[in-house]
């Protein structure tokens, strides 16, 4: 049965995929939308490589069903030409020039060669097509890599990490170029670690963790998870547990934070928290109010899991 | 547009286009599986090395032919009477196995490149009909193994008439036919080296390691096949070596060469088998 796809550019319902003993994909059930910039977030380890390979026919997956663009993941030639894709490092022939290297795929790919010029030029490479890969920059390198998964002009762009090990320049370039491609009408998953460096550019966000989704809509809706608090440091450290009390007699949630109180409480109370330490005598050195920021929601949502090792025993 | 970036490496890129087709613009064919593979084999690095080896053993086969009476320990071809006609072509036979060793590595190479770069992914992405990729490498290293074999048996012929006089050896017999014994000799001799080529082929296929394709080959043709024939020689005589070395020299003494193409073609074919069967289903992780 092939996964109900309706306006989605990929579907997966249940995709599971092991690797002995390791779950790198548990049960994964996605929704992506067509159209704009899908950003597919989760710590190192969480699976989104496992994810895009299967997407793209290069491994398969042990359960589940899925269809992208339409078509079942179990007959990748039949949206191969409509998908172009970047997992991983580029994956480039080092002693050969850039355009060798895309003139290699396009040939592969049966795309007219004036496509070879025109993706170089969309990465702003064409000056230096001619150079050896080898003399490339590792910006230039992933710039050619998505070079290459352009030229079929694809409906659909798969990119697995392309910020990668890119200057914090590259990454905004990069980033541009990403929503130049979704503006232009494509849909464009993006997987990275760092929500931080995709939350710029995304529509939409996907969240996993151990191989399971977190998360799966707009990204305003993730905003709607955050927490709000304020922070409150003593004049006095050892007032610090008498406050604490006196805010949580009045019902409210207070952590420990960096020699202070952080009191889980809407900041427009913050008021209330200043009245409640005059009440006590209690000089305050600082009384913050604060947000989450969408960094802060996805890393609380990952917690524990940065840099995961494929550390789950299939059951 | 996309922020400028002014460093040397860094230029404007071009806007994008605003429309996506629907199937995208690619149609891809198996003639364009061949050519992806034949444009990043013609690099300098793969085909400067390989042609050079080809050249440098060609060279060392025809002077072991004719001044060590082709007696060249294990590996070594078949000796022939260099006063025949083979005469001509004695330094093909003789260099069998040694221009087999060199497509067996770069077959191996070329192979293995694809996993040790990575391109590999990118060549079943946009061609899930794995067969295809094969197929067209296939095709493309037997191209560059069939120029190969032209230089070599080019090098072979003339090498023979430089080396014939200084070795004091009467080339009366060499003009008749000479065409058909040259044509006759390459013949064998591609057939040989492409044989060594696909068992590179393969085991690099199984392997994903040129280093271990290339040790495999090698250890096995010089050291198994080897050893084993100066311990018994009849224990050899159907082994790959062996019958890919009688392929190249139009049949030997104890093999005809009727037999010895047969079983060289069955040991391909199951080698090819052996590497779609191992490749088509295969998790692409590299």
């Amino acid at each position: 049965m092939q996964a109900s796809n309706k306006g989605m550019a990929i579907s997966a319902h249940g995709l599971t995929r092991r690797f002995g003993d390791l779950v790198a994909v548990n049960d994964l059930d996605l929704e992506i939308p067509a159209g704009g910039v899908i950003g597919f977030v989760g710590p190192n380890g969480s699976g989104k490589s496992t994810t895009i390979r299967m997407l793209l026919g290069l491994i398969k997956p042990d359960e589940g069903e899925g269809s992208v663009l339409g078509a079942s993941i179990a007959d990748p030639n039949a949206y191969a030409d409509r998908v172009g894709s970047l997992v991983e490092n580029p994956a480039l022939v080092l002693n050969i020039s850039a355009r060798a290297n895309v003139e290699s795929m396009a040939l592969l790919r049966g795309v007219p060669r004036s496509r070879v010029d025109d993706v170089l030029a969309t990465v702003g490479l064409d000056d230096r097509a001619d150079d050896a890969v080898a003399d490339y920059s590792l910006g230039m390198k992933q710039r050619l890599g998505i070079a290459i998964a352009l030229l079929s002009d694809p409906e659909l762009l798969l990119l697995d990490e392309p910020t990668n090990g890119l200057d914090p320049a590259g990454i905004v370039e990069v980033r541009g170029l990403i929503r130049q491609l979704a503006d232009g009408g494509r849909t464009v998953v993006v997987s990275s670690h760092l929500l931080s460096e995709i939350e710029a550019a995304a529509d939409y966000l996907i969240v996993i963790r151990f191989g399971e989704l977190l998360f799966s809509g707009p990204l305003h809706e993730l905003l709607e998870h955050e927490q709000r608090f304020v922070d409150v440091e003593t004049e006095d450290g050892s007032d610090r547990e008498t406050l604490a009390e006196r805010y949580r007699s009045m019902g409210l949630e207070v952590e420990p934070e960096n020699g202070g109180l952080r009191v889980l409480v809407d900041p427009d109370r913050a008021g209330d928290l200043n009245r409640a330490a005059i009440d006590l005598g209690i000089v305050l050195r600082r009384l913050v109010p604060r947000s989450e920021t969408l960094e802060d929601v996805f890393l609380r949502m990952t917690a524990g899991s940065q840099d995961a090792p494929l550390n789950r025993v299939a059951a | 547009m996309t922020t400028l970036l002014h460093t040397p490496d860094r230029k404007a890129p071009a806007p994008v286009e605003t429309t996506v087709p629907s199937e995208g613009v690619g149609k891809r064919t198996l003639p364009g599986a061949f050519r992806s593979e034949a444009k990043r084999l013609t690099r300098k690095s793969f085909t400067g090395v390989g042609l050079a080896l080809v050249v440098f053993f060609s060279l060392m086969a025809a002077v072991v032919t004719f001044f060590a009476g082709g007696e060249a320990g294990p590996g070594a071809g078949v000796a022939v009477d260099l006063e025949s006609a083979q005469g001509i072509v004695a330094a093909l036979s003789m260099a069998g196995n040694l221009v087999g060793i060199v497509a067996l590595s770069l077959w191996a190479a070329a192979v293995a490149s694809d996993y040790s770069t990575g391109w590999v992914r990118l060549m079943v992405a946009a061609e899930p009909r794995r067969w295809r990729l094969l197929f067209g490498k296939l095709v493309a290293l037997s191209g560059f193994t069939i120029v190969a074999t032209l230089v070599t048996t080019a090098i072979a012929v003339a090498m023979a008439y430089l080396l014939a006089g200084p070795a004091g050896v009467s080339t009366a017999a060499w003009s008749a036919g000479v065409v058909g014994t040259v044509l006759s000799a390459w013949l064998n001799f591609t057939l040989a080296v492409l044989g060594w080529g696909v068992i590179g082929f393969t085991v690099a296929v199984i392997s994903r390691s040129a280093i271990v394709a290339i040790a495999g080959g090698i250890g096995y043709m010089m050291v198994f096949e080897g050893l084993l024939g100066l311990l018994a020689e009849s224990a050899t005589t159907y082994l790959p070596g062996t019958v890919l070395n009688a392929v190249a020299a139009g049949g030997t003494a104890v093999m005809a060469y009727g037999t010895a193409v047969l079983l060289a073609t069955g040991f391909v074919l199951v080698a090819l088998a052996v590497a779609f069967a191992v490749f088509a289903p295969r998790d692409i992780t590299s």
